[in-house]
């Protein structure tokens, strides 16, 4: 295994640690930060002491990278209609990615259903995108062809 | 309790913001969890698995070292509405190209305006979310 994979194996690992201690594994910690009565500020505070640490370590070590997205990308429509589906299936399943993942092998119900149905909604996703782009290259071709004919 | 709960979560997202941080910088990874787990079908395929099998390890082993912290299943919540939950946050985080790794950590991190955009949405709908299904 090589010195970046170990790095990444790590970065798994060390992730689920810091999720799990902000009780985010516990999905009625999460539900109660979405609500007036019996408010938890667990994932709000998870939120802001990530945020310092992420900044600190890019203004530390800098992002001498490619790999970020560009930053100026717009808001565009399917960026918000993903962000309400998100937020729906947040408040309903009391989990998001990261704790759902780090809960998968834990053996509760809940937890294996929901990753089950993020696999599911994801694989979905990406296939359906992959034919409308197949489609779209193909029809490109077509139009070429005709085009030079 | 309260000043515990505070501890733990300011203490835990400094943990988690260490292991996105040294994952952008050490392995060039922006990648959440969520594109980790489309990155599994790409051709990126082999770092996005070696960072979920840290984190579902991870997950195994504190599960049983501290099952309480696990809690139980989402109050108010059917077995199918979790499942569908589950559906709803992967196809939405992949539309929205982030969940609340890459959105709300990596973007807001870099002030990405899609990001700040994208974070306000996931909270105020799962907030309306809660409202509608009560727990």
């Amino acid at each position: 295994m090589t010195r970046t994979r170990l790095v990444v194996l790590g970065c798994g690992a060390t992730f689920a640690v810091g999720l799990t201690l902000a009780g985010m594994e516990d999905p009625s910690v999460i539900l109660h930060s979405f609500t007036v009565d019996g408010f938890d500020p667990r994932l709000a505070l998870l939120l802001i002491g990530a945020l310092v640490v992420q900044v600190a370590i890019t203004r530390i070590w800098g992002t001498k990278t490619n790999a970020q997205p560009q930053a100026k990308a717009p808001v565009d429509r399917r960026l918000v209609f993903g962000s309400i589906l998100f937020g729906i299936g947040w408040g309903l399943g009391g989990m998001c990615p990261g704790p759902g993942v780090t809960a998968a092998l834990s053996g509760a119900p809940h937890a294996a259903l929901f990753v089950i149905g993020l696999v599911a909604g994801i694989v979905f996703h990406d296939m359906v995108e992959r034919r409308h782009r197949r489609r779209a290259i193909h029809g490109h071709a077509v139009l070429e062809k005709t085009r030079h004919s | 309790m309260m000043v515990n709960t505070w501890i733990d979560g300011l203490a835990g997202g400094a943990i988690v913001g260490a292991s996105t941080g040294v994952l952008l910088v050490a392995a060039r990874q922006s990648r959440g969890v969520s594109g980790m787990i489309a990155a599994l079908f790409g051709a990126d395929r082999a770092i996005a698995a070696t960072f979920l099998a840290g984190m579902v390890g991870m997950g195994a082993l504190l599960h049983v070292a501290f099952p309480v912290a696990f809690g139980g299943a989402p109050p108010g919540r059917a077995l199918p509405v979790v499942l569908l939950g589950g559906a709803l946050v992967g196809l939405g985080a992949r539309l929205a190209n982030g969940c609340t790794s890459g959105h709300g950590i990596l973007g807001l991190a870099r002030t990405a305006r899609r990001s700040m955009v994208a974070s306000a949405i996931f909270v105020v709908a799962a907030t309306l979310t809660v409202r509608v299904v009560p727990l």
